[in-house]
């Protein structure tokens, strides 16, 4: 929009003083159409500059600055400090690096950054209006089948102890695990979903990808847990596995998780972590693209459990929003003892669907099985 | 105590033992209410309680507009916590993800709060509510607008309001983080609850409630502890 003579606000007709650009009483944005464009390239830099993660791409959970052909990481440079040109390059290598891991090549989240919808003029553009009018039919539909197929009669899966949880885990529900190294997250996802998958008489999946899986099952042999019920994939296999997977490489990941669980008939699933997974994908919009990856774990026949490191209260921040989007969330910290040692506890902040005991609970280790003990506030 | 007769006449009434007290008989009629609160804090739950004690006593109509979490899986969660939102035909879920999907891939930058806004004008001709929920707000500014956000929450607020529904609008950020970042909706609402759980995390799940703002009420701003208990919430004075 061009600034001459008397301005209104388009959107909501505020008179505007000269050279405003963001109106006084809406806060709507005034801009030119070309400024628009430079700030939509400036903004496509921004967030191509944050969204991509080298080391997750390439498999590796190392924080290196340097990669292996000897450019630097772009995650780790100040964005300011980026030549536009340089940049570039970047994006370009990366995006062969993409379709390297992946057959079919189709580069469509890194296409999806760059487009750019089309802005209307005014609330009573006729386009505009035509367009809004065409979603609400559709929600009429929608509204109308989500109300013929309300019912809400769900199976449940039964939890270890069913003192914690009752009647049990509705069967499809997306839980996260969450809390930092070293508080049995991963051990306690293997056992529960292994102990699960017996009762069941079927498998658990479990996907690792932040470690390699001679290091996980040592760590759990060590433990001495009975993980018979347990299928692990880690991150190499996955690489040869998901050839002739097309997009970008979680895609492929996803797709391959949705064939196995179809034929090994799985009914519980591990992923370790979501965060490495979450950061195979570029996105403008995070939380959109959590939400994406979420409904499709949803969609699976199984119940999926998301491991997630970090401290609860720093996960909940996360634009990722992924603790807000699952069905449950397990919070797993270390509470240290007067004598300085360390016990790890957990407890269940939420579970859709369910009955849970919101104490906080140690993890017993014997003859391969976990029991739970509250835990005494000390 | 509750009170089984219809709330103050400009007050709409939560039906929770101990907030109506706290809030001087109820919520102002009319206003757009913040509730605040990490995953578990039980939101939704709180929310749907007022829905429905609203609907029990009084026949109120409701609308609730939730943006990621499925109709069938709220009413799951509300059944296991004995909210019988199932079978109470005062409250209709509009479960809006499937569409998100399809805002994306629009040419126009037509928002969800425009076709929302529509939306609702089309229910309110043939199902009156006074009530509406929407779960978050935090989903609904991420749809990708040119609009600012600000703009985008003024209009919607408004609208709210002039339309005279009472609305509860959920929020996934810290209330203090709401006013010390001067974050719009902070500002723009009438009032704000806060939901949280134990302040420390060596804590055991105790949730508590307070009331931050409140437009022409006067309320205290501390904690209390939430409680809940075969379907029903009750506030009372917070220990420690």
């Amino acid at each position: 929009m061009k600034m001459s003579g008397a301005q209104f606000c388009p959107v909501c007709g505020y008179a505007l003083r000269r050279g405003e650009r963001q109106c006084g009483r809406c806060g709507e944005n005034i801009s030119d159409d070309d400024e628009d464009e430079d700030n939509n390239q400036s903004r496509r830099h921004s967030s191509l500059n944050l969204d991509f993660s080298i080391e997750a791409i390439g498999g590796s959970n190392q924080r290196s600055s340097e990669l292996k052909d000897g450019t630097r990481n772009p995650k780790l440079i100040e964005s300011s400090q980026i030549d536009v040109e340089v940049f570039k390059s970047y994006v370009a290598e990366l995006e062969r690096k993409i379709e390297a891991l992946t057959t079919g090549g189709e580069k469509g989240a890194l296409k999806q950054v760059e487009e750019t919808k089309r802005r209307f003029k005014s609330r009573k553009d006729p386009d505009f209006i035509a367009a809004v009018r065409g979603h609400v039919m559709r929600m009429h539909q929608l509204q109308k089948r989500t109300d013929a197929k309300l019912i809400t009669r769900s199976t449940y899966l039964p939890f270890l102890d069913e003192e914690l949880i009752s009647p049990g885990i509705a069967a499809g529900s997306v839980l996260l695990f969450s809390g930092p190294s070293g508080t049995f997250k991963s051990s306690f996802a293997a056992y529960f979903a292994s102990q699960i998958a017996a009762k069941l008489n079927t498998f658990a999946i479990y996907l690792l990808l932040n470690e390699r899986r001679r290091h996980f099952m040592s760590r759990a042999e060590a433990i001495g847990l009975d993980l018979d019920h347990l299928l692990v994939y880690d991150l190499q296999t996955l690489r040869s596995t998901t050839a002739g997977y097309s997009g970008t490489w979680a895609n492929a990941i996803l797709s391959f998780l949705e064939e196995e669980v179809r034929v090994r008939r799985a009914d519980l699933v591990v992923i370790d972590s979501i965060g490495s997974l979450l950061s195979m994908q570029t996105s403008k919009h995070p939380r959109k693209q959590t939400f994406d990856v979420i409904e499709r774990l949803r969609k699976l026949r199984a119940t999926s459990v998301l491991i997630e490191e970090g401290e609860y209260s720093s996960v909940v921040k996360r634009n990722t929003g992924e603790a807000y989007i699952v069905d449950g969330v397990f919070q797993f910290l270390n509470r240290v003892r007067d004598d300085g040692s360390r016990n790890a506890v957990f407890r269940i902040l939420k579970l859709r669907g369910s009955k849970i005991d919101p104490r906080f609970f140690s993890i017993q280790i014997s003859a391969g099985k976990m029991r739970f003990i509250p835990s005494i506030i000390q | 105590m509750v009170s089984d007769t219809k709330a103050v006449a400009d007050r709409i009434s939560t039906y929770i033992e101990g907030l109506d007290e706290l809030l001087g008989g109820g919520i102002p009629a009319g206003s757009v209410i913040l509730v605040s609160g990490y995953p578990g804090t039980m939101k939704s739950s709180l929310i749907f309680s007022i829905l429905h004690q609203n609907s029990v006593h009084r026949g109120a109509r409701s609308v609730y507009v939730s943006l990621e979490q499925s109709g069938e899986s709220l009413l799951r969660q509300m059944n296991s916590m004995h909210i019988d939102v199932e079978h109470d035909n005062n409250i209709r879920i509009i479960d809006l993800s499937s569409l998100r999907e399809e805002l994306e891939a629009a040419t126009f930058d037509e928002t969800l709060i425009s076709v929302l806004k529509e939306y609702l004008n089309d229910t309110l001709r043939e199902f009156k509510f006074d009530i509406f929920a929407l779960d978050s707000l935090d989903v609904l500014e991420i749809e990708g607008s040119s609009h600012s956000r600000r703009s985008q929450i003024f209009f919607l607020f408004e609208w709210l309001r002039g339309l005279g529904l009472t609305s509860f609008i959920v929020s996934e950020t810290n209330p203090d983080e709401l006013l010390e970042k001067g974050y719009e909706e902070g500002y723009l609402s009438d009032g704000i609850i806060q939901l949280t759980l134990g302040s420390s995390e060596n804590e055991a799940v105790h949730r508590k409630i307070r009331c931050i703002k409140m437009r022409n009420t006067r309320h205290e701003t501390s904690f209390f502890s939430l409680r809940f208990d075969e379907g029903r919430f009750i506030v009372t004075q917070s220990i420690g």
